[in-house]
Order: structure tokens, then C-alpha cells, then sequence
């Protein structure tokens, strides 16, 4: 009994000491509507939000002696986080708000960034933070070491590259190019042309582009499982050296492919969509699936 | 945009490298200065020459020797500095530098990258040939493009957490094996169009991936 008292007076000392060692800065700024905002911070979170003013927001939660250095002008706007503590990595967490159609630009390494309701230009880029992107930016690029990443909305533009952080997209985007090295990828397939690459990362695509565009993916040694709707209207090249060719779509079957591998061509319906799958050992799964709701009419 | 922007984004532009609204904000930029303008027109014929150029012309054969030996000396060089007492150093000081937090993991991608090279060179292209293939030629065009890589390491050298020394050191096993596997399946069925592809796949997925620790490793 004593020990657990004594025990929660420590915490709450520790606490209230770390509460002290810690600064509530905000910054506020005129900015234009489509603004560009470039943030660097190492540790800890970023957020940036956005809002309908044409001007940034900041609120700061820094170290005790770590200066946040924020300025720029209307048309650009830039913060920096590790000023004034060369000799240590300061953790701060920065909340920005930002003008819809700002042009975002954010680099950490290790503070996980989230991004919310952007609609301009938005570059991503971490070491090992994870990355939660959600919204309808026009374009959206991640770049990431060991990070997870998440992005959910409509981006016209996406491309995500990984190492070894899982990628899993929601929504619709009219170009995209995911890839991960041992990262898995979790994507439904563009509205247009889309592209899905891992050396050793599983991927799963449901859904097909739309008319007339080709979807690529590729991986070494991942599997790769299709999702579509029972009767697809697409062309499929399927293509493995090693590994199984499953297709639950059609009765073809695969076929020897030159010296090596196997593979396995089809069409089915006008074969308006145009799909190409290769691994090398990964396994290739072709699956019906019963067709996705609508969410806008749940 | 008031500043003149980096000769890499002006390479990038030529290449269609960048994202829409990236493009039209630099074309912007370009169509207003003069000075980025005759960079971009240089880019730009260099670009057309090299797509005009027959596709057999390959460097000297004298010159090889030379690049593999800068790259071999490269490796050595970073063989020879003592890694993994730095390594130490740096996991003590690890709070002390966010900038120093970076160093070893690029020194693995040094070695492994020469050490990809190192296989490129006796594992896919024959020592002295008279008659080069596409996969030699991309062989040789890859290694290139790694050791100008290797030279932009070499010359940030920035440190990366031992997490990440480990990731980057799995990630570069894993593309290296990738490709080996795919050149030797090729080797065995050389007009299997999928197997082309997938090597070309895995080359470009080991420079991207190289790229992009460049990239996520500068300005931290």
C-alpha cells in the first residue's frame, strides 16, 4: 500500500515536471488561399488541418528552451521546429490550420504526420513516423522508410513510396502509383491508370479502373489477390515464375509461359479495363467478390 | 516563385518527374527567367540527343575499368572507416543529434549497393563483350546511375537511427536477391517478355528506393 502510494506521488511529480518542461506557443499569419506551407519537425506529431480562412494557424507544444521558428510571407510560409536545441532532439507537437487549397510540404523523421481535408498539393516525407492522409488533395506524394501509411479521400494524384511500412488507400484517385519493398499495399485500383509495385510486400487490389485503363502490378515475392465483381469487364495478363495462379473469374487456366513460369490470359466482358499482374514466387489470386456499396448511399 | 529553383527540380521538370501542380507553378517560373529557361532548353536537347542516340553505343570499353574501380574504391573507403565504433558513438549520442542520428544506415547502403554493383558487373555482364544485349546495356546504365548515387551518399553522409540502419540494410538484401533471382531466370528463357519486364521493375524499385533515402535523409 505505502509502495503504491508512494509510487503515484512519483508519477504525479514526473508528470507535473514534464508538464512544466513544456511551452504552449501559437503563431498566426496572413496566408493566400493557395499559400505554400513547408514544415520540418523530428519528433514528435504533426497535424495539419484544413480550415476556410486564407491564413495558418500554429499551435505548439514545444520543450522548455526550444524555439519554434515560424515565419514567411503571404505566399509562403515556413516553420521549423529544432531551432535553438542543436544538442538535442526537441519533441514537439504542431496543430496547423491551413487554407483549403494551401500547398503543403512536411518532413520528419520520426513524429507521425496527419493531414486532413487539404485539397492542394501535399508532400509527405518521414523516416519512420506514420503518415494518415485524408481528404481530396489534387496531388498527394508519400514518401516513407519504416512508416505505416493511411490515406483515405479522393486524390486526383497519389504516390506513395515505402520500405517496410504497410500502405492501405480508401477511396478513389484518378493516377496512382503505390509501392512498398516489404511494405503490404491495401488499395481498391484507380479510377484511371494505376500502378502497384512490392519486392516482397502483399498486395491486395479490389475493384477495376475504369474504361480503357490499365492497371499494373507487380511483385517479387508477395502475393497479390484481385477482388473484382463476378463478372468483370477487363482483359487480364497474369504472369508468375514460380509461384500459384489462381482464377476464380473465368475458366481459363494458366499456361506455360516460355521456358519459365506460367501464365494466364482472359477476357471478360468487352475487356474495357486492362489488367496486368506479374510475380515471380508470390502467389496470384483472382477473386469474385460481391460488388462494394456505395457509402454516399448508405 | 521568386528563387531560382534547384538544377535537380529543372531535371525533374524535363522528365516529367513532377507532381501537376509542381510542373505548372516551375514552367511559370521558367517561362519568366531567362536564366532557368536556357538550363531547361540545354535539359532539353540533352534529352532529345540521348533518345536520338543508337542504342549500342555503349562507353568505352577502356573506360569500364575506371568507373568500377572509383566504385570499388568507394566501397573500400567506407569499408575502411570504422563503422561500427562510429555506430557506437552514435547510439550514445543518439539524443544529442538528430542530424548524427543518420549516419550509419548510409554507410550500409554504400556497401550494399557496391555490393549489387559488384554482383551487377560479375554476375550479369560478360567481361569483355562484342555484342551487347538489352540486359547488359541496362545493366551497365543502372550501375552508372547507382554510382552517381553512391557519390550523393557519400556526399551528405547523413546518419539514420540502427532501426533503420537494419531496414535499409533488409530492404537493399531484399531488391539485391530480387534482382539476382530475376537475371537468372531470364539468363535461363532470355526472350520471356514478364521476366524482362520484372528485372526492369526491380532495377527501377533498388534506384527509387535509393532515391528516396537520399531524399527522406537530406535537409533532417
Amino acid at each position: 500500500m505505502r509502495i503504491t502510494v508512494l509510487g503515484s506521488l512519483l508519477a504525479c511529480l514526473c508528470g507535473a515536471s514534464m508538464l512544466q518542461a513544456q511551452v504552449r506557443q501559437e503563431h498566426g499569419a496572413a496566408l493566400d488561399s493557395t499559400g505554400a506551407i513547408r514544415v520540418y519537425s523530428l519528433a514528435g506529431q504533426v497535424t495539419v488541418e484544413a480550415w476556410n480562412r486564407d491564413s495558418i494557424h500554429i499551435v505548439a507544444i514545444v520543450p522548455r528552451g526550444a524555439r519554434l521558428q515560424a515565419g514567411g510571407t503571404r505566399s509562403a510560409f515556413k516553420l521549423n521546429t529544432y531551432e535553438g536545441m542543436p544538442e538535442t532532439i526537441p519533441v514537439v507537437h504542431l496543430h496547423v490550420k491551413v487554407p483549403r487549397r494551401a500547398e503543403v510540404w512536411v518532413k520528419t523523421s520520426s513524429a507521425p504526420i496527419a493531414v486532413r481535408g487539404l485539397k492542394g498539393t501535399v508532400d509527405l516525407y518521414t523516416i519512420e513516423g506514420a503518415i494518415e492522409a485524408t481528404g481530396n488533395p489534387d496531388a498527394l506524394r508519400i514518401e516513407t522508410m519504416r512508416g505505416e501509411v493511411a490515406v483515405s479521400g479522393t486524390p486526383k494524384w497519389l504516390r506513395v513510396r515505402s520500405g517496410s511500412g504497410d500502405v492501405r488507400f480508401a477511396g478513389e484517385a484518378l493516377d496512382l502509383a503505390l509501392s512498398t519493398v516489404s511494405g503490404r499495399i491495401t488499395t481498391p485500383a484507380g479510377t484511371g491508370r494505376g500502378r502497384v509495385e512490392s519486392v516482397s510486400g502483399d498486395v491486395t487490389i479490389t475493384g477495376l479502373p475504369g474504361r480503357g485503363a490499365p492497371l499494373e502490378v507487380d511483385s517479387h515475392s508477395g502475393s497479390v489477390r484481385l477482388r473484382v465483381t463476378a463478372r468483370p469487364d477487363a482483359s487480364f495478363v497474369v504472369f508468375s515464375a514460380r509461384g500459384a495462379i489462381s482464377n476464380a473469374l473465368s475458366s481459363a487456366s494458366p499456361r506455360t509461359s516460355g521456358q519459365s513460369g506460367a501464365e494466364l490470359q482472359f477476357t471478360s466482358g468487352s475487356g474495357a479495363a486492362r489488367i496486368t499482374i506479374r510475380t515471380f514466387t508470390g502467389g496470384v489470386w483472382l477473386n469474385a467478390a460481391p460488388p462494394a456499396r456505395d457509402p454516399r448511399n448508405r | 516563385m521568386t528563387h531560382h529553383p534547384a538544377e535537380a527540380t529543372l531535371h525533374a521538370l524535363v522528365d516529367g518527374e513532377l507532381s501537376p501542380s509542381a510542373a505548372v507553378t516551375l514552367e511559370a517560373h521558367v517561362a519568366a527567367c531567362a536564366e532557368c529557361a536556357a538550363t531547361v532548353a540545354s535539359l532539353e536537347r540533352l534529352a532529345r540527343m540521348a533518345a536520338r542516340a543508337p542504342s549500342e553505343v555503349l562507353p568505352p570499353e577502356a573506360s569500364w575499368p575506371a568507373i568500377s574501380d572509383a566504385i570499388r574504391t568507394t566501397a573500400q573507403v567506407a569499408m575502411e572507416r570504422p563503422v561500427w565504433s562510429r555506430v557506437a558513438r552514435l547510439r550514445r549520442s543518439m539524443r544529442t543529434s538528430a542530424s548524427r542520428a543518420l549516419a550509419a544506415a548510409v554507410v550500409i547502403v554504400l556497401l550494399g549497393t557496391a555490393a549489387g554493383i559488384h554482383a551487377l558487373r560479375t554476375s550479369g555482364v560478360e567481361p569483355t563483350p562484342r555484342i551487347t544485349t538489352a540486359g547488359e546495356r541496362t545493366a551497365r546504365d543502372e550501375s552508372l546511375a547507382l554510382g552517381e548515387l553512391l557519390r550523393e551518399l557519400e556526399a551528405r553522409r547523413p546518419l539514420l537511427a540502427p532501426q533503420t540502419i537494419s531496414t535499409v540494410e533488409a530492404q537493399l538484401r531484399a531488391i539485391n536477391d530480387a534482382i539476382e533471382a530475376t537475371q537468372q531466370a531470364l539468363e535461363a528463357d532470355p526472350r520471356n517478355p514478364h521476366l524482362a519486364a520484372m528485372l526492369e521493375h526491380s532495377r527501377r524499385s533498388r534506384e527509387q528506393f535509393l532515391r528516396t533515402t537520399l531524399s527522406l535523409a537530406a535537409e533532417l
